[in-house]
């Protein structure tokens, strides 16, 4: 069976790295961008998994990378992760079921957590894809 | 009919007076008949009689007339006071003296004319006073910041001070007056509105609301009152309005509650971090020395920019509440400078940019409260290096004369439209420009860097141009 691969697109440095770290001891392939701009440049040449993007990032927005992933026609229905330190601000309500968004993590969290969210999220992307329409 | 029976009265005096005169005068020339009749001296007696009745007569009659003339002009005085109530304006004037009635007239006309004369002097007091006080009445409305206007039971507008004309936006100031003020605050056309049949329907209970123009709270807001007068007439209430304009005070509002979501993102990012790294050198063994000491290094670097932005929170909220003060000790500048390159370099190079220093071979060390002012420094550095695209250039230039040193920072960032260039400085300011938007920013960090240069009585410039880059520059008296 091919590894799971995870694209992570995070501008904070630190937190790029410690979410890489404990995804790729639970077993991802993780690919890190630092920009929105960069993590669609990926996401156009690799096939991912799951994405987990920050949502305040220079340049492209986190929303505007799931918007770009939700309306192209290359893997549109990869799972969805957006990171925010923005609790109050965000709509995460709306964000999730306008973007389908598998989750939203909210800073602070514990890695546990997170690295169990995205294996449940792509255990039942998996499941869906096989099961016969 | 107080007139009528001083009239009767006085007439009936005057007839009795003259018929006591006519039967003295008869009595006598009857007396004076019968003695010289008895006398026997009848062409004298004839004489008597034909003439003293005769001039009798002739002298009565003009005596009367006389009278007569005075009790008409009374009378004609008496009529036409009759008809005014006024004191002032009775009109009333002597008679001749020809006897008690016209001296007893001229009496009362007398002290009548007097207490006119009063009434008179009383009513101009009056007058002058009331006049005097309306005026005062208008300056006191006059000054008042806040837009008060008076509505009759129509809803139109029947007094207004200046600042509900200034603030009225679909009228000239003179056509103010019996307009409505719905349609003078051009009300009817906002979208956020109250409705307006609330307005005219519930007349006798207050109504306060609040309206935006336009899309932005910048275009301008205002708080509307109405309170119905207690008097209400027939046709409906009359109507007390005060109109505030509190537009700065939401846009205070808006950039307070700004500054609460970036300071809580600016504490979270750190925290985050800090829990991340702790938790996964918790639950994973078999973690190498070298990432240990990383992942140690992460969290001492992440608690040091908690605290860092602590400080900075703690430094606002004194500038706010004017307690900031200044320790000043002697400091070495060249070290400073050091400290906060230090300090911008891992951005600098996660960017990429292209970083030079610009400094004179010897630096002075100056009496200067070394953390506001290295806060203040990082602030322009850390501003240069963030709002400049990645591979741009960064120069940090220090020059010094015989009275001054300058710190400029330049950069060739996104810099500021000239519209927001006056705006910089404020407090809670953050530009409209996307790209600046989709960096975290307090708002605060000019704000502090001006007033910590000039709490060391210093100054900060600036020079920039949209798209092409910022010149910022502190400016430090060398001696304090």
């Amino acid at each position: 069976m091919d590894l799971l691969k995870a694209l992570v697109v995070e501008d904070n440095v630190p937190m790029a790295s410690v979410l890489a770290f404990n995804l790729h001891k639970a077993g991802f392939v993780v690919v890190v961008a630092h920009s929105g701009t960069g993590g669609l440049e990926l996401f156009a040449t690799e096939d991912f998994d799951v994405v987990l993007t920050d949502y305040q990032m220079p340049g492209c927005s986190g929303e505007e990378l799931c918007r770009t992933i939700r309306g192209g026609s290359r893997h549109a229905d990869v799972p969805l992760f957006l990171i925010t330190a923005k609790t109050y601000e965000l709509d995460t309500e709306r964000l999730c079921s306008e973007l389908q968004l598998s989750g939203v993590l909210e800073k602070p969290f514990s890695p546990k957590h997170v690295v169990t969210a995205v294996q449940a999220a792509v255990m039942t992307a998996s499941a869906s894809a096989v099961e016969p329409r | 009919m107080s007139t009528r029976l001083l009239q009767s009265s006085l007439i009936g005096r005057l007839v009795g007076l003259h018929l006591s005169w006519a039967l003295g005068g008869l009595l006598t020339c009857v007396a004076a008949a019968f003695t010289l009749f008895w006398r026997d001296q009848l062409t004298d007696l004839a004489m008597i009689v034909t003439v003293v009745p005769l001039l009798m007569v002739l002298l009565g009659s003009r005596q009367l007339r006389h009278t007569l003339q005075v009790t008409a002009n009374i009378d004609q005085q008496l009529q036409h006071a009759a008809s005014h109530s006024a004191l002032s304006h009775l009109g009333l004037r002597a008679v001749p003296a020809a006897d008690a009635a016209s001296r007893g007239w001229n009496t009362i006309v007398e002290r009548l004319t007097g207490a006119a004369a009063l009434h008179r002097i009383e009513d101009r007091l009056t007058d002058v006073l009331g006049r005097t006080g309306e005026r005062q009445f208008e300056q006191v409305l006059d000054s008042l910041p806040d837009g008060v206007a008076v509505t009759d039971a129509d809803g139109c507008v029947t007094l207004a001070n200046k600042a509900f004309r200034s603030l009225c936006r679909a009228s000239q100031e003179a056509t103010v007056s019996g307009r409505r003020p719905a349609d003078l605050l051009g009300l009817a056309d906002l979208p956020n509105a109250p409705d307006l049949q609330r307005l005219q329907q519930e007349t006798l209970r207050p109504i306060i609301f609040e309206v935006q123009y336009g899309r932005q709270i910048a275009d301008g807001v205002l708080r509307i009152a109405r309170y119905p007068l207690l008097n209400a007439g027939e046709r409906g209430a009359a109507h007390a309005w005060s109109v505030r304009d509190v537009t700065q005070q939401k846009l205070a509002d808006e950039m307070r509650n700004q500054f609460v979501f970036t300071a809580t993102h600016e504490l979270r990012t750190p925290l985050a971090n800090i829990k991340a790294y702790a938790e996964t050198l918790a639950q994973h063994g078999d973690i190498t020395p070298e990432q240990q000491h990383d992942f140690y290094n992460t969290i001492s670097a992440e608690a040091t920019r908690l605290s860092r932005f602590v400080d900075e929170l703690l430094n606002i909220s004194q500038m706010e509440s004017g307690t900031l003060s200044l320790k000043r000790h002697e400091t070495d500048i060249a070290r400073l400078v050091e400290e906060l390159t230090e300090h911008v370099q891992p951005e600098i190079r996660r960017k990429e940019i292209a970083f030079q220093r610009d400094l004179p071979p010897k630096l002075p060390k100056l009496q200067v409260d070394k953390d506001k002012l290295s806060a203040a420094l990082v602030n322009l550095l850390g501003n240069a290096v963030k709002y400049t695209p990645d591979r741009g250039r960064v120069r940090l230039q220090i020059e010094v004369d015989s009275r001054e040193i300058h710190f400029h920072v330049e950069d060739t960032g996104y810099g500021i439209a000239p519209e927001e260039l006056p705006k910089i400085f404020h407090k809670f300011f953050r530009s409209e420009d996307q790209r600046v938007r989709a960096i975290t920013g307090s708002g605060l960090g000019l704000a502090f860097t001006q007033e910590a240069a000039r709490m060391h009585g210093g100054r900060v410039s600036v020079h920039s141009e949209l798209n092409k880059g910022s010149r910022f520059t502190l400016t430090l008296p060398l001696a304090v």
